[in-house]
């Protein structure tokens, strides 16, 4: 037999390491990984930590962990750390123990990925010194093998599997009567089991969204007419799916790509449907004789509207008949995940609506998927999201899972009004030092939008607007960009201009762009001064420091101009610099090729800001919440 | 009984400060029309940041300020911008 091999995404290594303690050895949660049906491969995705204070608990953490992932990412092993050596033997009655915690059922494959990781508490660093082995095990067997395991670029994720994603409503009916909750429990659960049977019968149709097929599970006739089987590999279903006409939409970033992707995903649409004609829909009514039991009294009949919206990765090799098996993977962790939503939030009679959100973390080279309850702000969930940061690895300093940080899939994207990031594709500054810029995504506020006409007064406004948009983007706040008149009215009500100030073409600069940023968006600034233009030149360690610690956009104000500052390319060794400036003077319409043709957006030298006069930086701060 | 609270003020330019005291309740805008009286510029064209360089949102009695940032603090020149 050929030597296993298993495939590592390097965002792993990174996410293993982050819960390696040196002193504690134990495991350390489960391998996430997608197999390959052509191949046999798996491709290790991620680390699902334990969040469990002492690794007990197993299998339901195991169980919390699959919830937030799409299907088709399965546990297909375990990392732990321990003193001893990394050797068969010990891997095998390792892995004893942990079958013996229950983790045979939620690893449904024989074969496990197991990661050793060798640690030696006596030594002071954790840096590469550990050992770390990855090993087969065959929970049949109980026998551990080594296994031979290659590194593979994150982005063979989006160019090997396709997204898959699934659009449905279902509805759940309970009965309520305050005082009962137990019985009101067992209702629930009932209603979603009965869900999760409906959705594993024949007759659940699983349409590809903007063609003509129609898959179904355990499908043996190829029925559909179209010149398709279900062996085909999945990829050809793209083939199937009309394009609509490409219109002229806005621009998006340069000609290049600048993170240097070589492809984006591609992704599935499809949609839920039940067959209510034929045999496989009258299969599912009951087959006697309906007896009415006609009872009168009063009750709360709870509905709940449960709208599916689930995802799962495919590798493209993979045949057809995968698509709806795993359809309906997916759509049973949702219905689990809003069980368990729900049940975690019912207070005092009150039923929240689960809804599924899903988010693409920088750093992850996969979707999250969490369900949050209708009836809570994301302000009082941020216990639940601290839980998920720690058992994905995400940073703990900034918000990742907020309803606002939600991913929006390429085909919900509409022809957006302003551009997002429109310093992205241009060319380098020519300094060739080093190059730190905004993190994250903005979107550009200029002259003359939104019906606007601020021509010669707006342009702090706008900045200040790029700057809020920011915020948002990030998921700081879900408050929209503010208008001119809702800035104004932040200054009046600070006690910073008079009432007549609302309304007015009054110019503001960078005090009053700090002030509104705490004002309504609660963020903190740093105001840096210099007291000529040509001494920004000496400021680019500290510009730097800035865009590298905070990533965000900088207002900048002096001798009557005011600009957005995105990035600096600073050389520590010349001394030379050149800054990314985003200009809010542009009147024209939102083209890229101008914005960025015309230096709207672009690198200016240090001779770019006005040596006579002093300039004043806003450098928002970015608040520590998640 | 009324709480005062003293500030040291401190512009760009000069070395020379002004201390300040002002009751703890006083709006922070008072305390800026103080300052800038003090240093003989006008008000509306000036604004006081930490000794840090971190923005003050005026909205706060002059008691907050000082509580969360501590007494020390700069007046600086405002930019105006517009065209």
């Amino acid at each position: 037999m050929a030597a296993k091999i298993v495939h590592m995404l390097p965002v792993v290594k990174k996410q293993v390491k982050q819960h390696v303690k040196v002193d504690d050895p134990g495991p350390l949660g489960f391998l996430l990984g997608i197999p390959s049906t052509k191949t046999g491969v798996t491709t290790v995705v991620g680390l699902g930590a334990l969040v469990g204070l002492d690794g007990t608990a197993l299998q339901q953490e195991a169980e919390d962990t699959l919830l937030h992932l799409p299907a088709g990412i399965r546990l297909s092993g375990v990392a732990y750390t321990s003193e001893k050596p990394p050797t068969p033997d010990y891997v095998s009655s390792q892995c004893l123990r942990f079958v013996q915690a229950g983790l045979k059922d939620v690893i449904v494959t024989n074969e496990w990925i197991v990661q050793h990781i060798q640690v030696d508490p006596t030594t002071e660093s954790e840096g590469d010194a550990q050992l770390s082995k990855v090993f087969v095990y065959d929970s049949a067997s109980g026998s551990a093998t080594t296994v031979d395991v290659r590194e593979v670029e994150d982005s063979i994720l989006p160019s090997t599997t396709l997204l898959l994603r699934l659009q449905g409503q279902l509805s759940l009916e309970f009965e309520y009567n305050p005082g009962e909750d137990d019985d009101m429990f067992k209702a629930i659960e009932e209603g979603f089991s009965n869900l999760q049977e409906k959705i594993a019968t024949p007759a659940t149709i699983f349409h590809l969204m903007d063609s003509n097929v129609l898959l179904r599970q355990h499908e043996t006739v190829d029925a559909t007419s179209l010149p398709l089987s279900y062996q085909d590999p999945c990829h050809r279903l793209l083939q199937f799916v009309a394009r609509p006409d490409t219109e002229e939409l806005p621009k998006k970033g340069g000609s290049k790509d600048s993170k240097g992707r070589s492809s984006t995903q591609d992704v599935l649409s499809m949609q839920l449907l039940f067959q209510q004609t034929g045999l496989e829909a009258i299969a599912m009514l009951p087959s006697c004789v309906p007896l009415i039991h006609w009872e009168k009294r009063n009750f709360h009949n709870v509905c709940l509207p449960v709208s599916i919206n689930a995802t799962a990765y495919i590798h493209r090799d993979d045949p057809v008949s995968r698509v709806p098996q795993l359809m309906v993977e997916a759509v049973s962790r949702q219905l689990r995940g809003m069980e368990t939503c729900l049940n975690m939030h019912f207070q005092g009679g009150q039923f929240c609506v689960p809804t599924a959100y899903h988010f693409l973390a920088p750093g992850m080279p996969h979707l999250l998927t969490a369900v949050y309850p209708s009836s809570l702000l994301d302000d009082k969930l941020e216990w639940y999201r601290k839980d998920l940061h720690q058992r994905f690895s995400l940073p703990t300093d900034r918000p990742l899972l907020r309803r606002q940080n939600a991913y929006v899939f390429p085909e919900d994207q509409h022809g957006d009004i302003y551009l997002t990031n429109t310093h992205e594709g241009l060319p380098p500054s020519g300094v060739k030092g080093d190059v730190t810029v905004v993190q994250g995504r903005y979107t550009y506020h200029h002259y003359m939008q939104d019906r606007m006409n601020d021509s010669g007064w707006g342009c702090a406004y706008r900045s200040l607007q790029t700057i809020c948009s920011w915020f948002n983007l990030q998921g700081y706040t879900d408050r929209p960009v503010p208008t001119h008149r809702e800035i104004q009215q932040a200054l009046v009500d600070v006690g910073d201009k008079p009432l007549k100030f609302v309304g007015s073409r009054k110019w503001i600069g960078s005090i009053e762009v700090s002030t509104c940023l705490n004002q309504l968006l609660g963020v903190t600034s740093r105001i840096m001064c210099v007291n000529s233009g040509a001494d920004l030149g000496g400021k680019g360690r500290e510009l730097a420091l800035h865009f590298q610690t905070q990533g965000t956009p900088i207002m900048i104000g002096g001798g009557v101009l005011a600009h957005t500052i995105l990035g600096v390319d600073f050389s520590d060794q010349t001394g030379q610099i050149k800054f990314l400036v985003l200009d809010p003077h542009y009147e024209g319409g939102e083209d890229l090729s101008v914005i960025q043709g015309k230096g709207w957006c672009g690198w200016k030298s240090v001779d770019f800001w006005d040596k006579t006069t002093f300039y004043n930086l806003c450098l928002p701060q970015r608040p520590d919440i998640i | 009984m009324r709480t005062v609270s003293r500030t040291r003020i401190l512009p760009v330019s000069t070395q020379l400060g002004i201390i300040l005291s002002v009751p703890e309740a006083t709006p922070f805008t008072a305390v800026l029309k103080f300052a800038a009286e003090e240093f003989r510029v006008p008000p509306d064209t000036s604004a006081i940041i930490t000794n840090d360089g971190i923005g003050i949102n005026p909205a706060q009695t002059a008691g907050n300020v000082f509580l969360k940032h501590g007494s020390e603090l700069r007046i600086i020149p405002r930019d105006r911008v517009g065209c």
